[in-house]
């Protein structure tokens, strides 16, 4: 309450929920069950009693200032520490029940404190079932809020940046720059490892992205990228990125390679056709579609065949659209096609860069050559060793 | 307490991690022989002289702090032995006595512990008796400093002290713990408490421990009421039938002394370890009496050497000799006088089988030795430290491969440039000859004159005329050495300074062979090894 009256609110959200909340903390019954609440507390922390147990016999009396035993036998033996050893604490597993020799001891430790364990009898009678509905609703929905930007932290942390992006719900026009595939960096992250942001943009009448390029040359994250950041700034999340424009899409559907299955009775072929046609049965001219390498199971001119088919149908929606693909006549269909490729370093082509830039397909991505192999002529040397 | 014995202010890890090029070395070097004269046949002693070896060290001081503490022990070997036998001796009895040890709970663990502790401190009460008997005759810092150690932290009053605790820790007089309220009112952190010292009578005892259980069973409401009438404490007493309380009266117990228990349990592991650490250091030493006595037996001169720091250059020695060569042969074999001072180069030239691999190999053996603080084989000796040693020999087992020599010998030599620093030490034996001469030569002088510019030191043997010559002519930083041959073709497997010849004398070793010189002579040098 404290908290939310410093900070600097503007979303309609939380400013009717300031309200309901100062008003709630100022009655009087609120204030009195704090104040007593607060007392009880503290009373009850303050108890410190003894257990002395012997055979079968459990004692209960108040603490007498005893010496903590085991600090005094580790004290002992301090001098012969030698750097970790294992650990020999038992995990104990804590139920929220109270067996009934627990029970029976708080029964004892009640009789040594007679005057805070009446005092609690009259509280419980008093105040059994005080919870505000607002205040419990409030509690489940703010979860979703917080557990998102936690999970953010790290890569804020990290130096990457997020945005809340603009969305439009009739203009197609989309982008991001310096935006990241959040299911990789959460992995990168945790392995300490750099990250590579890309840029994307659809302006005018572009509506399809078709990557191409090396493989593990990042295509397939660029793409899971592209579906995840819509699908985020719809929920209303801030999203990777410096700055970005998303369109409120009302379906999205994706359509990775998936395994031969025995149990669907189809070819590969037959089952990607089968898969793309329920697709676009159901896609309005308000929906994403995501394309990953479709048609990998057949002759390359059947592949061409059928994706410009496919092509035409998604044209002629107005989808937008990225699609992975080996393809490179797909990249130059048409006006609404923006050809992505992945990259390789111009100076040593077996390197990849993860960059995934607007350029027209080539082809060439693979030409690799490494001059002087193991890099032992003189010159190499005087590089490679440091003085 | 630490043992100290292989560094001043760290342990010996034996944990620690080889050079990447741990296995080449060994092989090239012939290690396995000097680990084995070494640890005579005990795969501890073995283990901990491939890690002392292997894992060289770089600062001038720890070498002479180990100097010195193997001077020690070459003075009072019995005493050395003793200490090392009784670490031995506790450790491997700890392993047969209690192999079971501990259990999953705090109870188990805790009296497990006791009983090992008990072992320990006996062993420790040794010690302690040599440190006193012993100490004056030890001049090192090493033995000094952990005889002094011995007898500060281990006096009489302390080991008096332990005894009081594992007596208290069986808890005749019950189990005190102290505990606050928790959520719900539950009983939450426990803790041990060491009761006020109060003298209980015989009487006392017996009417606690057997007569109120046995009142709280009575049905008389008189009787319990007495019993409960002892000012602000009250006591009950678990029905002798119901489990679940017993269960949940030892969980109690058990959350009491887990932390006591866990004391306890870690202290047995730190004083295991610092025995375990006494060990492994003091095997070391063993290890290098072990050699001592087999080399002082054939009558092979030893000595300590002197490092130089990092960043200086020297090499200077008179009868080095390779130690595994004689340990092989069980005799006295040739040693070499060489002087390199500052150079960074030396190219060992001449006869076939003229002892030059064995020269090389007693280069890379004593600067391994003097690097783990050992004797050297030699008369006098004296290098700078490197900070790693690497070996780029000749493969005869991949002639016949379709990948080419050329190649794996490069891709080898890829392998060292990767892990080089300017302060490395490179031998190099008959590298780059799979291919023909003139472009041997030319890569084997590309990649030296990169080495020498980077201020990295090489010995190179080769039969590469054209690269030695090159080299002869235009270098002033390198010393030539040449396997002698006399004028009837016989060996002396001594090197001597010599510019490169354009044969190597295989001719002889042909002859040899094939017996048409009458006077056959034994070989002596690779083929042995």
């Amino acid at each position: 309450m404290h908290d939310l009256s410093l900070a600097d609110l503007k979303s309609r959200g939380f400013l009717a929920f300031r309200e309901y909340l100062t008003n709630h903390a100022d009655s009087e019954r609120f204030t009195s069950l704090l104040a007593e609440t607060k007392k009880l507390k503290a009373d009850l922390s303050s108890i410190k009693y003894c257990l002395l147990i012997k055979g079968s016999g459990i004692t209960v009396r108040k603490y007498e200032s005893e010496i903590d035993y085991s600090a005094d036998v580790e004290e002992t033996f301090r001098k012969f520490k030698q750097g970790a050893v294992k650990d020999y604490r038992v995990k104990f597993t804590e139920s929220a029940e109270m067996n009934h020799v627990e029970a029976k001891v708080l029964d004892f430790v009640a009789q040594l404190y007679p005057d805070i364990f009446s005092h609690l009898d009259d509280y419980s009678e008093k105040n059994g079932n005080y919870l505000d509905e607002t205040i419990a609703v409030f509690d489940i929905e703010i979860q979703f809020y917080v557990a998102y930007m936690e999970f953010l932290a790290p890569f804020r942390q990290a130096g990457l940046k997020f945005c809340y992006p603009q969305i439009s719900d009739n203009d197609k026009e989309v982008y991001d720059y310096e935006g990241f595939d959040l299911a990789l960096a959460h992995k990168l992250i945790r392995e300490l490892s750099s990250l590579v942001c890309n840029d994307f943009y659809l302006k005018g009448k572009e509506r399809i992205f078709v990557v191409s390029g090396p493989n593990q040359g990042g295509k397939t994250t660029f793409a899971r990228t592209f579906g995840q950041l819509h699908y985020l700034a719809c929920l209303g999340c801030p999203v990777p990125g410096s700055e970005s424009r998303f369109f409120l899409f009302d379906r999205l559907f994706t359509h990775f390679e998936k395994e031969e299955s025995i149990e669907n009775l189809r070819g590969k072929l037959q089952d990607d056709l089968v898969r793309i046609h329920a697709i676009l049965n159901e896609a309005t001219q308000n929906s994403i579609i995501i394309m990953n390498e479709i048609f990998t199971s057949t002759t390359l001119q059947d592949a061409v065949y059928l994706s410009e088919k496919v092509m035409e149908k998604i044209i002629e929606l107005d989808l937008l659209c990225i699609w992975v693909s080996f393809i490179e006549e797909l990249a130059s269909f048409g006006h609404q096609t923006v050809s992505m490729v992945s990259t390789v370093a111009p100076e040593n082509p077996a390197l990849r860069t993860f960059k995934i830039i607007r350029r027209t397909a080539d082809g060439l991505a693979y030409a690799l050559s490494i001059a002087e192999k193991y890099r032992l002529t003189y010159d190499h040397l005087k590089e490679r060793i440091e003085s | 307490m630490k043992a100290f014995l292989m560094y001043r202010d760290q342990d010996f890890d034996l944990q620690r991690k080889l050079p990447w090029n741990e296995q080449v070395l060994t092989q090239d070097l012939e290690l396995n022989t000097l680990f084995n004269a070494m640890a005579q046949g005990d795969k501890f002693l073995f283990e901990v002289a491939k890690k002392a070896v292997l894992s060289e060290v770089t600062d001038l001081d720890t070498i002479l702090y180990r100097q010195n503490i193997l001077k020690d022990c070459l003075k009072n070997p019995s005493v050395v032995k003793d200490m090392y036998n009784l670490a031995v001796e506790t450790l491997e009895g700890e392993k047969k006595n209690f192999w079971s040890f501990y259990g999953k709970y705090p109870a188990g663990i805790l009296r497990s512990s006791i009983d090992i502790l008990q072992m320990f401190v006996g062993t420790l009460t040794k010690l302690r008796a040599i440190a006193d008997e012993h100490a004056d005759e030890f001049a090192s810092d090493g033995f000094t400093t952990l005889f002094a150690m011995l007898k500060k932290e281990l006096s009489d009053e302390y080991f008096a002290n332990i005894q009081n605790h594992l007596s208290e820790l069986k808890f005749r007089d019950g189990v005190l713990i102290s505990a606050e309220l928790g959520k719900g009112n539950k009983g939450t952190s426990y803790v041990l408490r060491k009761s006020h010292e109060k003298k209980q009578s015989w009487l006392d005892r017996i009417i606690a421990d057997y007569i109120l259980p046995k009142l709280q069973e009575s049905k008389h409401r008189w009787l319990k009421q007495i019993i409960a009438q002892q000012p602000q404490a009250y006591t009950f007493y678990l029905h002798p039938r119901d489990e679940a309380g017993a269960r949940a009266l030892s969980e109690l117990r058990d959350r009491g002394i887990h932390l006591v228990a866990n004391a306890l349990a870690q202290s047995t592991d730190h004083i295991r370890s610092f025995l375990a650490m006494l060990r492994t250091e003091l095997a070391f030493y063993i290890g290098c009496l072990n050699l001592h006595g087999q080399l002082a037996q054939m009558g092979e001169p030893m000595s300590f050497p002197i490092p130089m720091s990092l960043g200086k250059r020297e090499h200077s020695f008179r009868g080095l000799y390779d130690v595994c060569l004689a340990l092989k042969m069980k005799r006295r074999i040739v040693g070499n006088d060489v002087t390199v001072g500052n150079k960074n180069l030396v190219i060992i030239t001449g006869a076939n089988q003229g002892g030059k691999s064995t020269f090389l190999r007693s280069i890379g053996l004593s600067q391994l030795m003097l690097q783990s603080g050992m004797f050297v084989p030699a008369e006098s000796f004296s290098s700078n430290i490197c900070d790693s040693l690497f070996t780029h020999y000749k493969r005869e087992e991949d002639v016949a491969m379709k990948s080419g020599k050329l190649d794996e010998e490069l891709k080898r030599m890829s392998g060292i440039v990767d892990n080089i620093t300017s302060n490395s030490l490179v031998l190099f034996n008959e590298s780059f000859g799979a291919t023909n001469e003139r472009e041997g030569s030319e890569i084997a002088r590309q990649i030296v004159t990169a080495l020498l510019e980077k201020g990295i030191k090489v010995f190179f043997v080769t039969h590469l005329y054209a690269f030695a010559r090159g080299l002869h002519e235009k270098s002033d930083n390198a010393v030539f050495l040449r396997a002698e041959r006399q004028a009837d073709g016989r060996r002396t497997f001594k090197l001597v300074e010599g510019e490169p010849l354009q044969t190597s004398f295989g001719e002889d070793v042909y002859k040899t062979i094939f017996g048409t010189n009458s006077e056959a002579f034994h070989l002596q040098g690779e083929e042995f090894i």
